[in-house]
């Protein structure tokens, strides 16, 4: 029998709970306000990511709810992105106890797997997370277990100008110029043609935006250029390694192409822009400098959302551009296309929760991550501008009204949500690399990319010494041991 | 470390005793690339500094009007942390929004891609650690010519000599010695550039601006080669040791033919 003591206490749970629900801020479902005992009073969580405002501000905003329903303080560390992973793994690697939450890159979880704690049937005890829900929970997995958390859900995506794609009179010269209609990009043909139109800034406006800064991310829009030139539908693993030996595929003509039209892009885009960071690029585009911007799902909301914006109610979404021939690394020739290849990138693969071993209250930190993920806490992340996280649960998607409500315009609103669920839900979607020592990989793709922009190497000189890189860490962290992790990755068995 | 194998897969673990790390360093054309690039800043850098230090010095050593404000003023750079001035460089060379290009803009100078050309972005690393040093240099040097002997200037102007007589054939060589040490102070010093370099190029574009030590850097705590890393920062120790004993070496010889 309940006691009497316990009752209020219940009851003034429900109270806050019902209190928060209300706000928006903090969780609906009925088993997570049974944490709101305040057992946790006089705690401290140390929660580490990236620097601000994106996924830090998230943390931010969870911090006062969270301890209103447990009683523990959220302390939030942050470190640049390009800084993140080397805190974090050097503290992990030494044996320290510094932070007790990570929100960190899913494509570090090879890495991090000897550090952190296994949440598998703490997930699946859990109702409140509402599971089924989770489009990303491969995005957490690594093994067959579930070791992190997914908070967010990440594609890179192509955005336009609307305004500018129906402007008849630039329509007119671009059709004179170009020897085809101005309209959202189908092809990286056509993408190239606006960017080179509208390149030189004479229309106000220049072409394109996308990340070239070393440590800012820029990993990822390379392969945005690479994706359709690299992957036949269907076929796994051919973007970075050959799966069947680990060969890497970053130096075959597919990577050439790509790698050349990401440095021609350079010069089509706001002055200095081999300098911009991911952060860079979502301003630049809001503040209306580009016609067409490649990013994560976070450039419309910035651009629809953010106090100031100048393209608010201007910005389509689609899938990357694509091609109509492919390189096929199994038969090293290029592959015609009955019909256009364009694929979904699953740039990065979301960013997601881990709880060290060394965690000073691991119940608690699985409290927090169970929190964060939790649908209604989720909901209101991924609907606020610049909170860096982007939907990841079905009910993000199907929640219309919740963007309606943070302002969201349509018809840019229909296009953004249906070109992410397009990407989350194609069967063939291409997979990032997680691997251990992803991290290097990635270090040495921007040196490399970076070398082309700046015209110090040709596409393929770079991309020939990349893959003798890629090949020397395989070789020092083991052959075996990568090709299996890779494999695993891919949903591959073992090789014979 | 740098003979051994180290493993951070599972805790760090150390591999039995070899020399491919060294192999590996002697054949790393990116090595080589940081290290030309090290020395090529050094030399360039620590030349300028050393000249406009003395330059100023010699503009605020006889007393003029706000002679203290001016001291105090340009002693203020090498008080800023690394973190702040690489930040503050990257704001100025901005190319959109940067106050330099901004100017150099609207006086039809066009703008300079400050970060996002190779010789550029050398140029623009530099600038910032003259800006940073001179003033160190500046410091020591004042310093150096208020202890000059005044008879021996005096001397000089009564023989008629001209002012610029008088910097290169007394100043110059009363002030070799404290020369000699505050340029080689400075020069071991610029050898281990990184803060600045990290935050305003981050090495780049590719690897136009990544010093030895940022490249070591890159290796042990970026991609966890951390056995490498060690390789390249104790290579970096004994050329630069190598290095400031030739310049000493150099120093003593010159002194000597100059007071003979």
């Amino acid at each position: 029998m309940m006691k009497r003591r316990e009752f209020l206490e219940r009851m003034a749970a429900m109270g806050v709970g019902a209190m928060a629900a209300g706000s928006g801020l903090t969780l609906l479902d009925p088993e997570n306000i049974a944490f709101a005992s305040k057992e946790h009073a006089g705690e401290t969580l140390t929660v580490i990511t990236q620097s601000g405002p994106p996924i830090a501000s998230a943390v931010q905003a969870s911090a006062a709810p969270f301890k209103r329903l447990t009683g523990a303080s959220v302390k939030l560390i942050t470190a640049p992105f390009g800084e993140l992973y080397t805190k974090t793994i050097a503290n992990f690697v030494t044996g320290g106890s510094a932070y007790d939450v990570v929100l960190g890159a899913s494509t570090w979880l090879g890495d991090y797997n000897p550090y952190v704690v296994d949440l598998t049937s703490r997930i699946h005890k859990d109702p409140s997370i509402h599971w089924n829900d989770v489009i990303y929970q491969r995005n957490g997995q690594w093994a067959g277990r579930q070791i992190a958390m997914p908070v967010d859900g990440d594609n890179q995506l192509m955005y336009y100008r609307r305004d500018i794609m129906n402007n008849k009179s630039l329509g007119k010269d671009f059709q004179k110029k170009m020897g085809h209609p101005l309209r959202p990009p189908q092809t990286w043909d056509e993408f190239m043609n606006i960017a080179r139109f509208f390149g030189d800034g004479k229309h106000g406006v220049r072409g394109v935006v996308e990340a070239y800064r070393h440590g800012g991310q820029a990993f990822w829009y390379y392969m945005s250029n690479c994706v359709a030139w690299c992957n036949v539908p269907g076929e796994k693993g051919g973007l970075f390694f050959n799966p069947s030996n680990l060969k890497p595929l970053v130096n075959n003509p597919g990577h050439v192409k790509g790698m050349e039209n990401y440095a021609e892009a350079l010069k089509y885009g706001p002055p200095g822009m081999i300098n911009f960071d991911s952060n860079e690029v979502r301003q630049r585009f809001a503040h209306g400098e580009a016609v067409l911007g490649i990013d994560w799902d976070d450039t419309p909301i910035i651009g629809e959302l953010q106090t100031g914006t100048k393209v608010k109610g201007k910005i389509g979404s689609a899938l990357l551009p694509g091609t109509h021939r492919v390189w096929n690394y199994r038969t090293g020739k290029w592959q015609t296309m009955s019909k256009l290849n364009r694929p979904a990138w699953l740039a990065f693969g979301g960013w997601c929760g881990v709880i060290s071993k060394k965690a000073h209250n691991i119940p608690l930190a699985y409290k927090y991550l169970s929190f964060v993920a939790s649908p209604a806490f989720s909901l209101k992340m991924v609907t606020l501008e610049n909170s860096g996280m982007n939907p990841y649960r079905l009910s993000h998607f199907n929640n219309v009204a919740a963007w309606t409500k943070a302002g969201y315009p349509e018809p840019d609103l229909g296009l953004y949500l249906a070109a992410m669920r397009k990407s989350d839900l194609d069967p063939n979607a291409v997979q990032d690399m997680r691997l251990p020592g992803a991290a290097g990989f990635q270090d040495a793709t921007e040196v490399a990319a970076q070398k082309v922009a700046s015209g110090q190497s040709s596409a393929k000189s770079a991309l020939d010494d990349l893959a003798n890189q890629w090949n020397t860490t395989n070789q020092q962290k083991g052959m075996a041991k990568q090709l299996k992790a890779y494999r695993a990755s891919l949903n591959l068995g073992a090789t014979k | 470390m740098s003979f051994s194998n180290v493993s951070t897969d599972n805790g760090l673990t150390f591999g039995a005793a070899t020399l491919d790390n060294w192999r590996t360093l002697l054949n790393d054309s990116s090595f080589w690339d940081s290290l030309k690039f090290t020395i090529l800043f050094v030399i360039i850098a620590v030349t300028l500094e050393y000249f406009i230090g003395f330059g100023l010095a010699l503009l605020l050593w006889r007393p003029i009007r706000f002679g203290g404000f001016f001291r105090v003023l340009f002693s203020i750079p090498m008080m800023l942390a690394p973190v702040a001035i690489g930040f503050m460089f990257r704001m100025i060379y901005d190319q959109s929004n940067g106050p330099v290009d901004g100017t150099l803009q609207r006086i039809g100078l066009g703008q300079p891609p400050w970060l996002a050309q190779p010789h550029w972005a050398v140029a623009s690393v530099i600038i910032m650690d003259i800006w940073e040093w001179t003033p160190l240099l500046f410091l020591l040097l004042l310093a150096g010519l208020q202890a000059l002997p005044e008879d021996a200037l005096e001397a000089a102007q009564l023989d008629g000599a001209s002012g610029f007589r008088v910097i290169t054939s007394i100043i110059f060589p009363i002030l070799a010695p404290i020369s000699v040490m505050v340029v080689f102070l400075r020069m071991v010093d610029a050898f281990t550039v990184f803060g600045q370099i990290f935050l305003l190029t981050g090495g780049g574009p590719g690897t136009a601006t990544t010093s030895t030590t940022l490249f070591a850097f890159f290796q042990g705590f970026q991609n966890f080669n951390v056995s490498y890393g060690a390789t390249i920062a104790l290579a970096l120790l004994v050329i630069v040791t190598a290095i400031a004993l030739a310049y000493l070496a150099t120093a003593r010889f010159l002194m000597r033919r100059i007071e003979a």
